[in-house]
């Protein structure tokens, strides 16, 4: 081979830089991949300069970080490492770098003191620096050298610049993207949890969402209804929860990391209960605690660990996390008040139930009877109660008046209800006394019916000419006659009336069987004495403010004030006064009759 | 366009040979890159490289060479070269290279030089 002349070489090598430098233009046009971009800057640099190990620096603006994003021989090994070094960016004016102007970044760097280091700037921006290491070479970077990767520099920087920032969009565009999908499946996953019914399908869906957008496997999910809270649906969880109240978790402000949470807390009485929370939830590697709120409440707290492939979840996925757990514990929320709603449906039907029985047991219309005034009013509750009363003539033309008053609300009362009126239908049929039939209708209940039910019962045979009265009083509010006394008689305007209560004959019936058996007393009525038979929703309605019941006295006071009146108005007076003083909040049945001797 | 660049590999006894065809250029670079890689994972530490039909080399060919020379060497091996043509060599020696690497004028002496070694 020829021997140039030391003239004719640098002529030609003159000619090869300028064929590499229009070569790198031409390729940095044609190319938008930093990859590549960087790799062509260090291999031509490795080429012309003669050295073998040489990297290339970038600048993390706002991060005080470099990060080391290509390099070769020893540097091979160290792509993607940090450095922990923030420069005067406003003082790097020069296209190259000594040791002596920059020996902190030299030496974080591990570069021997012949390095430069070269720097990758557009006019407007910083990059960071090329970075050549000589060692291999025995002798220094020649001014020609210099000029050379300086330009190279100089032409790479703009289309490097441009690259990076075409990464970064392209980053930006990726996680636009994840978003968008993200939206599209919770708003999927809201459409199907709209369709569900079961809180149980909630939680197999949820189990599935988690999995299948972030291949999260570890996580629980608490629920809090009341006061109480459980555990909704769980997945990875090896152990048994502490016992200790989960309701501490409920008191987190925000989405915390584990060990967030522990510096959250130090001087609070449920201290403990966290702390034995905390160091479960560690044990079986969640990461997270998300507290979800509705209502300014947090109704619910999910715990997630990593996800399956160990990758820890980033700020989008704990939001992904977040929505899709809100989405739930609303759909729950829905699905109990649906809930709650098919059993009041349920209850109302029942109620409806329990009121056409009760109706169909009081009589519409009351018989007459020769020489009495009677009026009988039964004002059912919201919930029906037991009241019940009858009055129908007998055979030998007497009547039987009956009321009562069966323990319990609803169906079953009424029930009862139907019983008792058969038996007293039945009996009246039968050759018997009151007294005894009385006993055969408690053996019934008591044989029939749980300890806990019985019926208040008062009933009372009236003699065909309406003036006396047989009764049996077992348990019931006592009726109460009221009579003018005859020694008023003669003080005009004075009124005095005296009272008798139809108390006699014995237990309530159900609670005991008949050992003793009922006893039965007479009263004869005389002209304008008034009868009362009720129930205790006369007595016991409540004041609408002081909840004061009613009770007996005022009710004897309204009969007296109201006794020359006929039982219509008298009876009429009675509830006018009772509505006045529940303000129409009725609790319990209420039944009154009232009987006049004319 | 791609330009074309391929490589063929071929062994006698622990020394491997790379036949490079074709430019060794800015584009092409990576192929031989990933070889060398391969050679170092694969502990085929003795390699000579025949430039034979290689036709054209810019910087960032030469550049492969230099990224892997120290490490090959510092691993007891060698990146020998052979069988350049007039224009490639001319490169090589334009760029100071021939003071580096060990250059053969074919892959038979630079064979025989890796025997010698033993």
């Amino acid at each position: 081979m020829d021997e140039l002349s030391p003239k004719d070489r640098a002529l030609e090598l003159g000619r090869f830089e300028q064929r590499t430098l229009l070569e790198t233009g031409r390729d940095l046009i044609e190319s938008q991949d930093p990859e590549f971009i960087l790799n062509n800057l260090l291999l031509i640099s490795l080429g012309k300069l003669r050295v073998s190990t040489a990297c290339i620096i970038v600048h993390r603006p706002g991060e005080d970080h470099y990060l080391i994003k290509k390099g070769k021989g020893l540097y091979s090994k160290l792509e993607g490492e940090l450095l922990n070094y923030e420069p005067n960016i406003n003082e790097l004016e020069k296209g190259v770098y000594y040791y002596d102007e920059l020996p902190k970044l030299f030496e974080t760097l591990q570069l021997s003191k012949d390095a430069v280091m070269f720097h990758l700037r557009t006019s407007a921006h910083h990059i960071g620096f090329l970075c050549i290491e000589p060692t291999f070479r025995s002798e220094t970077i020649t001014a020609q050298e210099q000029d050379f990767l300086e330009n190279l520099c100089l032409i790479t920087s703009a289309t490097l610049s441009n690259s990076i920032m075409f990464e970064e969009l392209k980053k930006i565009n990726r996680r636009l993207d994840r978003k968008i999908y993200d939206l599209d499946s919770l708003f999927e996953l809201s459409k199907d949890f709209n369709q569900m019914q079961s809180i149980d399908d909630l939680s197999k869906t949820m189990k599935f969402a988690l999995l299948g957008q972030l291949f999260i496997n570890r996580f629980l999910f608490l629920f809090k209804e009341g006061k109480q809270v459980k555990v909704l649906v769980q997945s990875g969880l090896e152990t048994q929860t502490p016992d200790n109240d989960p309701l501490v978790l409920f008191n987190l402000p925000r989405v915390m990391a584990l060990d967030e949470i522990a510096d959250f807390q130090s001087n609070d009485s449920s201290k403990n209960g966290l702390e034995a929370w905390i160091s479960y939830l560690s044990e079986q590697k969640i990461h997270y605690i998300l507290p979800v709120q509705s209502q300014g409440e947090t109704l619910g707290v999910i715990g997630i660990g990593n996800k399956s492939t160990g990758q820890v979840l980033a700020g989008d996925e704990l939001d992904f996390v977040l929505s899709l757990t809100n989405l739930v514990v609303l759909n729950i929320k829905r699905i109990q008040l649906l809930h709650e709603q098919l059993l009041n449906q349920q209850f109302q039907k029942e109620l409806e139930l329990a009121r056409t029985i009760q109706e169909g047991l009081i009589p519409k219309k009351l018989p007459n009877i020769k020489g009495l005034d009677i009026v009988a009013e039964n004002i059912p509750s919201e919930q029906i109660g037991g009241d019940y009363f009858d009055l129908f003539q007998l055979n030998d033309g007497s009547y039987l008046l009956s009321i009562a008053d069966v323990t319990g609300k609803g169906v079953p009362a009424a029930l009862l209800m139907a019983n008792l009126q058969a038996m007293i239908h039945a009996l009246a049929l039968q050759d018997t006394t009151i007294e005894t039939a009385t006993g055969t209708i408690n053996d019934f209940i008591y044989t029939n019916t749980p300890a806990d039910i019985f019926i208040t019962f008062f009933w009372t045979k009236i003699e065909a000419n309406g003036k006396t009265l047989k009764f049996v009083n077992a348990g019931h509010d006592h009726p109460i006659v009221f009579r003018k006394s005859e020694a008023d008689r003669t003080v005009k305007n004075s009124t005095q009336i005296q009272q008798f209560e139809l108390s006699e004959g014995g237990l309530v019936l159900g609670a005991l069987p008949t050992s003793t058996p009922y006893t039965s007393s007479y009263f004869t009525l005389e002209a304008n004495d008034v009868v009362i038979f009720f129930t205790d929703g006369v007595t016991e309605a409540l004041h609408h403010k002081t909840k004061k019941e009613y009770n007996l006295n005022r009710l004897k006071t309204i009969v007296a004030v109201h006794f020359n009146r006929t039982a219509k108005e008298i009876k009429e007076a009675i509830i006018s006064d009772v509505n006045k003083f529940s303000n129409y909040t009725q609790h319990d049945d209420l039944t009154l009759i009232v009987m006049k001797k004319k | 366009m791609m330009k074309s660049f391929t490589i063929t590999k071929r062994q006698e006894e622990h020394i491997t040979i790379l036949e490079i065809n074709g430019e060794l250029d800015a584009h092409t670079a990576f192929k031989l890159e990933q070889q060398f890689k391969n050679l170092i994972e694969i502990e085929a530490y003795h390699i000579i490289v025949n430039c034979s039909n290689l036709q054209y080399i810019a910087s960032a060919g030469l550049g492969v060479f230099m990224a892997y020379i120290e490490d090959i060497r510092n691993l007891g091996g060698d990146i020998k070269l052979s069988d350049m043509t007039g224009d490639v060599y001319h490169v090589f020696d334009l760029l100071g290279f021939p003071s580096l690497y060990d250059i053969h004028k074919n892959e038979s002496e630079a064979l025989s030089s890796y025997k010698n070694q033993k």
